[in-house]
């Protein structure tokens, strides 16, 4: 398959660009390495001049990484960065400017103290003498607005902007300093549909006057409506670049999930039992009030794992806490056995039989500073054995601890020695150790496997498995399609806070749940 | 938090660290003191050894430091210079004991400097007056001092101001000068006022002394007075004040400590007159401070040491400093004694040399209770 | 591995905690003492300036803080507050929660118990005693409920509060004791003395050195208990590590929130409380030189352990009647041991131990800019510029 991309997406092929003049960006070979993994693997890509060049691809594929790297905030190690046909080191943001570059972060970079003027003018303030001259960045600002067909209100403090205006003023902060190559880290995230369709304008209205437009995404919807190129990145690596006209959301969608290894459609034959979690019309919030949960409905049964798909970000994040107690729904039930427990609190849902393994596994699943023993003790203060009449039985903590150490197999480290000191694949061994050894009735198992080796892996499942034979129900969320294929006996699919798909575990292949993921179909 | 905090604790506190000793524990009349020279306002304190001190014997003087502590640019600062001055006039070691916490640490100190065989402990922190007390007895080879204070033990002095002695003078020049158009700001009246920081004897030895004084020079003068309820409020101070001076008042005298800048304030914004107390506050509002009732702690720490080099600090009794050794009375008025008639102030020193001289009495609240005349 | 010492206080002895290179703990005890050593030499390079005696000097120090049983006992009597205010801050540090409302505790906690003492005259004394130490622990317990509810229920920043109601429970107290409970007759700012039966009762003759301390010893210990035994206290020390983690993991926040605070306003009220019926006697207006703020000092340099904790609050006990006695004997002012006591603060709050973790850090190659730490993390010397900032606006250490 991935032979076949590269054939077929063979670099610039259908670009409108000259053949005489060289790429206007040309990135060979840059790796870049953050400790163990391998952000960029030799990345290959080439920009033509003018147009717009979409970057795909899932979170964690090295996009960002890639265009901090040109922007100058990464220091790639190795690798060449050409412009124009040039090679250039490019070291700093700064210096990134000084040739053209400009780079609009997820999160805006302007001071919300000031104007929108003055943030225009903010690091190149056009003055007279000492002064600042107001009205020649005022004459300026006009003709960057007029030039990008929008509208500004100059004097507003940038605190009062709304989001769209803000990403229009970073936008015109760029072509302000002259960028003529202008970098989008997923700008509709952030974005109502309606500020989107307002961006695209601009983008187009700025491609069309001749500037190199780089945009980051992973939703297929907006490549095709903009972009007329597409890169799509996995695992650190370009795996094809080619023009969107003449190709599909569908081709797309594989080429971003990449090709799954066959997985055997598990005899899922276990009959399944009575519901343990049903869910109802479940709407949640984020934390900054957007919903980004809306009117989920589903249930597990016991001994059935459900895999959740979606790309990131689309609310199993929000889902997760509340079904674990962390978050309050804004509308919607959740019943635990057939009785509500949205109003529960953690603890009285972990009393009732709910384990959960955190995605967040330093900040969430353990307590670095914390020993071993007191990781594992955090879910045991009902212990009598371990705790009786408010006082500690220490003894009995640490060799209740050294008992799931060993069972787990977690090495590294005595029940007294601090978390911190684990590897990232023992600190999970400990956190599921923890979780498993209470024989949950339901499991919410977030990202289990992330950040862990092969053999540690192949455990986690093995566990898994066992607690689904012995009759937990289970939901699992993963980035790993065939993890989630292989385990599953039944898909869930979430895109944009919707859940839109509900597969068995024979219906769902890498390709479909690719589409349904981006919203693609 | 600091500036109210001094203020309040340091300014007021020993101009009003007084208590009620109505039980006549107190031998009346200064001792000695030479000069009298009586001129009004001008009047300094004798320092001057009242013997030519026996040479190679050195006293050991230890000086407790009170609440608020040095660099007060007030009480503590005023008593240390007349320690200062005491120890170049006489062979003394002296020791400057001061704590943020001496509050707390107060009879721990002063059991220490018992301990430690001084010839005088002066002590002008008022919360270890108990301490003092206790611990006076079993140290009798140590004399203490304790300004603004009966006499606590057969080897303890007390020292006492004569605050109505000044307040009197205060009274009588504030009377006279509410009723001349001549003065600049003064639209006439007969109305002057007073502003106590509490309610209690001690405070209104000062209010009493000052009524009396109005009212000698003319009874139909109309004293109006009221209480701040505490020492640290500068705002109530000036609202206080605001409101004497829209019911009439040319002329207020503030004894309130802290709250009394304040009364200051309202004094220049209404281009009237305050009357300050303790220090002299003169030159806080130029030209609107029309005096000060001066307190001279300084004279009290000098008189003690003086009397000690001299065999002449018996102990178990309490001095009455007041005109007579200049201890207390009027500020030079450097601000406003141009603007004031000579009259006034002749007539001023003439009270003052009456009252040094007997002929007039002037209540003292303390031994004798509130005069019924005065209604606050 | 410093580190985790520094966050989870000094661990217990005999753990198996994968063993720190030979060098660093050669160097362990040399960074506790880093900062005592420090301020002796920042110290004597101050004495020396000033041309005096620093060996001298401090000998006459040592004598007049630890030289004899007055000196000690003067000594402990100066210690007892700050470490009931320092364990009342380490309770509230350790949990998460930067409580540097100590002070306001300690206010309302007096003034309860000097009610207590100068109101109920006709019960017998011990009966006072108890009544009194109930009502100051009380009192410092509800004043600290008031950011605790705000903190737990709103998320209002404790920080902010409580520094802010320590000028509030002064500033009541203050009027309490100026509009209603002024002494007869005296006209300085203090209540009238409490019944001499609710005195409590010295353990050395002419010394205040009372049950008092022996109860702060006592508290110590129920500290040391709170956070190494008790269910509660391991809660709270894990909402203090890793608060996320602690909900995850079912512990109940904001129910962990109320508890640190009154419990560290129960200590706070019971330093005030203690403070009057041992020393002081009566409510005396801004009676307090800012123990609650010395608290958060002694808290920090204590790293949370129950044992540095009583170990700090003895040293600045001892300097400051030292301090004060010393000045019976020399001219020494008052203004060098508040240079030491400050060098002291600066360095115990520097952490030496981290020192030559951030320049061997900072060196080397250019690293992309850190996370930023859980709120857990948050630097201590943010409580402590606080507190320092406060402790100038109070003007304690004047």
């Amino acid at each position: 398959m991935t032979e076949d991309s590269r054939a077929a997406g063979a670099p610039n092929s259908g670009a409108s660009a000259s053949i005489l003049a060289p790429p206007r960006v040309r990135i060979r070979g840059l790796t870049k390495r953050y400790g163990g993994i391998l952000a960029n693997d030799g990345v290959d890509l080439e920009i033509p001049r003018g147009g717009i060049h979409a970057i795909v691809g899932e979170n964690g594929a090295g996009k960002t990484t890639l265009m901090r790297a040109l922007y100058g905030l990464v220091e790639p190690d190795s690798g060449v960065i050409e412009l124009d046909g040039v090679p250039v080191r490019i070291a700093t943001p700064a210096q990134a400017i000084a040739r053209g570059i400009g780079m609009v972060h997820q999160r805006f970079e302007l001071v919300e103290q000031l104007s929108a003027l003055e943030n225009l003018a903010l690091g190149d303030l056009p003055h007279r003498g000492l002064m600042f001259d107001r009205n020649a960045a005022v004459v300026r600002a006009r003709e960057i607005a007029a030039q990008l067909g929008t509208t500004m209100d100059w004097d507003r403090l940038v605190a009062h902007l709304t989001v769209g205006a803000r990403q229009r003023l970073e936008i015109m902060r760029l072509l302000y300093r002259d960028a003529d190559i202008l970098i989008f880290d997923e700008p509709t995230s952030v974005l109502t549909p309606q500020e989107a369709d307002d961006l695209f304008g601009v983008l187009r209205r700025m491609a069309g006057q001749g500037k190199t437009i780089i945009f980051i995404t992973h939703k297929l919807r907006e490549v095709f409506a903009i972009a007329e190129q597409v890169t799509v990145m996995r695992r650190g690596r370009v795996v094809a670049s080619l023009p969107t006209k003449g190709s599909d959301p569908q081709r797309l969608a594989t080429l971003i999930v990449g090709e799954q290894f066959a997985s055997p459609v598990r005899a899922t034959t276990i009959p399944p039992g009575k519901p343990v979690l049903e869910v109802d019309r479940l709407s949640i919030c984020d934390d900054l009030g957007n919903l980004t949960l809306r009117q989920a409905s589903f249930s597990i049964h016991a001994g059935e794992i459900v895999g959740l798909a979606g790309i990131e970000g689309s609310g199993q994040r929000e889902l997760v806490e509340a079904l674990v107690g962390l978050r309050r729904p804004v509308t919607g039930t959740i019943n635990l056995r057939g009785r509500p427990v949205v109003t529960a609190s953690v603890w009285e849902r972990r009393k009732r039989g709910v384990a959960y393994i955190s995605e967040d596994r330093d900040a969430e699943g353990a307590c670095l500073p914390a020993s071993l023993a007191e990781n594992i003790f955090s879910i045991e203060r009902d212990n009598p054995t371990l705790a009786r009449g408010g006082r500690l039985n220490l003894a009995a903590i640490a060799r209740f601890a050294r008992s799931i150490l060993s069972r787990f197999d977690v090495r590294g480290g005595g029940p007294q020695s601090p978390a911190r000191a684990l590897s990232g694949g023992n600190l999970q061994r400990l956190v599921l150790g923890r979780e498993m050894q209470r024989t949950p009735t339901l499991l919410i198992a977030a990202h289990p496997t992330r950040g862990v080796d092969v053999r540690g892996i192949t455990f986690i499942h093995q566990q898994l498995a066992e607690s689904r034979a012995g009759g937990a129900a289970m939901l699992l969320i993963s980035e790993e399609l065939g993890e989630l294929i292989e385990l599953s006996d039944r898909l869930l699919v979430i895109f944009e806070g919707r859940i839109t798909a509900n597969l068995a575990a024979g219906e769902a292949t890498p390709e479909r749940l690719g589409l349904l993921m981006t919203g693609a179909a | 938090m600091t500036m109210s905090n001094r203020l309040r604790l340091s300014t007021i506190l020993p101009a009003i660290a007084l208590i009620l000793v109505s039980c006549g524990g107190t031998t009346s009349g200064g001792t000695a003191s030479s000069v009298s020279a009586a001129t009004f306002g001008s009047k300094e304190p004798s320092f001057k050894p009242m013997c030519t001190p026996a040479a190679g014997k050195q006293f050991k003087v230890a000086l407790i430091i009170a609440q608020g502590g040095l660099g007060d640019q007030s009480y503590n600062d005023l008593a240390y210079s007349g320690f200062q001055r005491a120890k170049t006039d006489f062979s003394v070691v002296g020791r400057v004991i001061q704590s943020a916490d001496i509050v707390s640490q107060g009879q721990a100190i002063v059991q220490q400097a018992g301990q430690a065989n001084f010839d005088l402990v002066i002590d002008l922190e008022f919360s270890t007056y108990d301490a003092v007390k206790a611990a006076a007895p079993s140290f009798p080879n140590t004399q203490w001092m304790t300004p603004n204070f009966t006499s606590l033990a057969a080897n303890d002095t007390g020292y006492l101001f004569n605050e109505q002695d000044g307040s009197y003078l205060a009274g009588a020049l504030a009377a006279q000068v509410t009723q001349d158009s001549k003065v600049p700001g003064i639209t006439p009246s007969k109305v002057i006022g007073v502003i106590g920081g509490v309610k209690a004897v001690g405070i209104d030895k000062f209010l009493v002394g000052y009524a009396q004084g109005a009212r000698d020079i003319d009874p139909s003068v109309k004293v109006l007075v009221n209480y701040s309820n505490g020492f640290g409020d500068p705002a109530k101070g000036k609202q206080l004040a605001d409101a004497m001076f829209s019911q009439g008042a040319n002329v207020v005298y503030q004894v309130a400590g802290g709250t009394g800048t304040g009364v200051i304030q309202a004094a220049q914004s209404a281009n009237k007159y305050a009357i300050g107390v303790d220090s002299d506050q003169d030159a806080i509002a130029p030209g609107h401070v029309l005096t000060s009732m001066i307190k001279r702690t300084d004279f009290a720490v000098y008189d003690s040491i003086n009397r000690l080099a001299c065999g002449k600090l018996k102990g178990g009794e309490t001095i009455n400093l007041g005109l007579k050794e200049g201890a207390v009375g009027l500020s030079q008025m450097k601000f406003t004694r141009n603007a004031i008639p000579s009259k006034y102030l002749d007539k001023v020193a003439d009270l003052q040399q009456k009252i040094i001289d007997g002929k007039i009495k002037v209540w003292n609240t303390i031994t004798q209770g509130t005069p019924s005349w005065f209604t606050s | 591995m410093s580190q985790v010492t520094a966050e989870t206080g000094i661990p217990v002895a005999g753990q198996e905690t994968i063993a720190p290179s030979r060098g660093l703990q050669l160097l362990r005890p040399l960074q506790l003492a880093g900062p005592f050593v420090v301020a002796l030499i920042v110290g004597a390079i101050v004495l020396a300036a000033s041309g005096r005696d620093a060996a001298g000097t401090y000998w006459l120090l040592l004598q007049q803080s630890l030289g004899g049983p007055t000196e000690i006992a003067n000594t402990l009597v100066a210690a007892t507050p700050v470490l009931l205010t320092g364990l009342a801050t380490a309770i509230a540090f350790r949990s998460g929660m930067f409580n540097v409302g100590v002070e306001g505790s300690l206010y309302v906690g007096a003034f309860a118990a000097a009610w207590a003492g100068f109101t109920l005259t006709r019960l017998p004394g011990p009966i006072v005693i108890l009544v009194a130490v109930v009502l100051a622990g009380l009192a410092g317990a509800v004043w600290a409920l008031i950011p605790g509810i705000l903190r737990a229920q709103w998320r209002v920043d404790e920080v902010v509060t409580t520094l802010m109601l320590n000028y509030v429970a002064i500033l009541l107290t203050s009027w309490l004791v100026n509009y209603f409970f002024l002494a007869p007759d005296i006209a300085n700012s203090m209540s009238p003395l409490i019944a001499s039966d609710a005195r409590l009762a010295p353990l050395l003759p002419r010394s205040q050195l009372t049950i008092a301390f022996l109860l702060a010893l006592v508290v110590t210990l129920l500290y040391a208990y709170l956070f190494n035994r008790a269910t509660i206290g391991y809660q709270l020390r894990m909402t203090g590590l890793n608060p996320r983690f602690a909900r995850a993991v079912g512990i109940n926040l904001g129910r962990s929130i109320i508890v640190v605070f009154l419990l560290s306003g129960l200590i706070g009220g019971f330093a005030g409380g203690l403070q009057i019926l041992g020393v002081n006697y009566r409510f005396i207006d801004h009676f307090s030189p800012g123990y609650g703020f010395t608290g958060i000092a002694v808290a920090l340099l204590g790293r949370g352990h129950p044992a540095g904790i009583l170990l700090s609050a003895l040293f600045f006990g001892a300097l400051s009647n030292g301090g004060a006695m010393i000045q019976l004997f020399s001219d020494i002012p008052l203004d060098l041991i508040n240079i030491l006591q400050g060098v002291v603060m600066i360095f115990a709050v520097i952490e030496l131990s981290r020192l030559p973790a951030c320049l061997t850090r900072c060196s080397g190659c250019w690293r992309p800019p850190r996370r930023p730490r859980p709120p857990s993390c948050s630097p201590p010397w943010v409580a402590w510029s606080t507190a320092r900032v406060a402790s100038s606006i109070s003007g304690w250490n004047r």
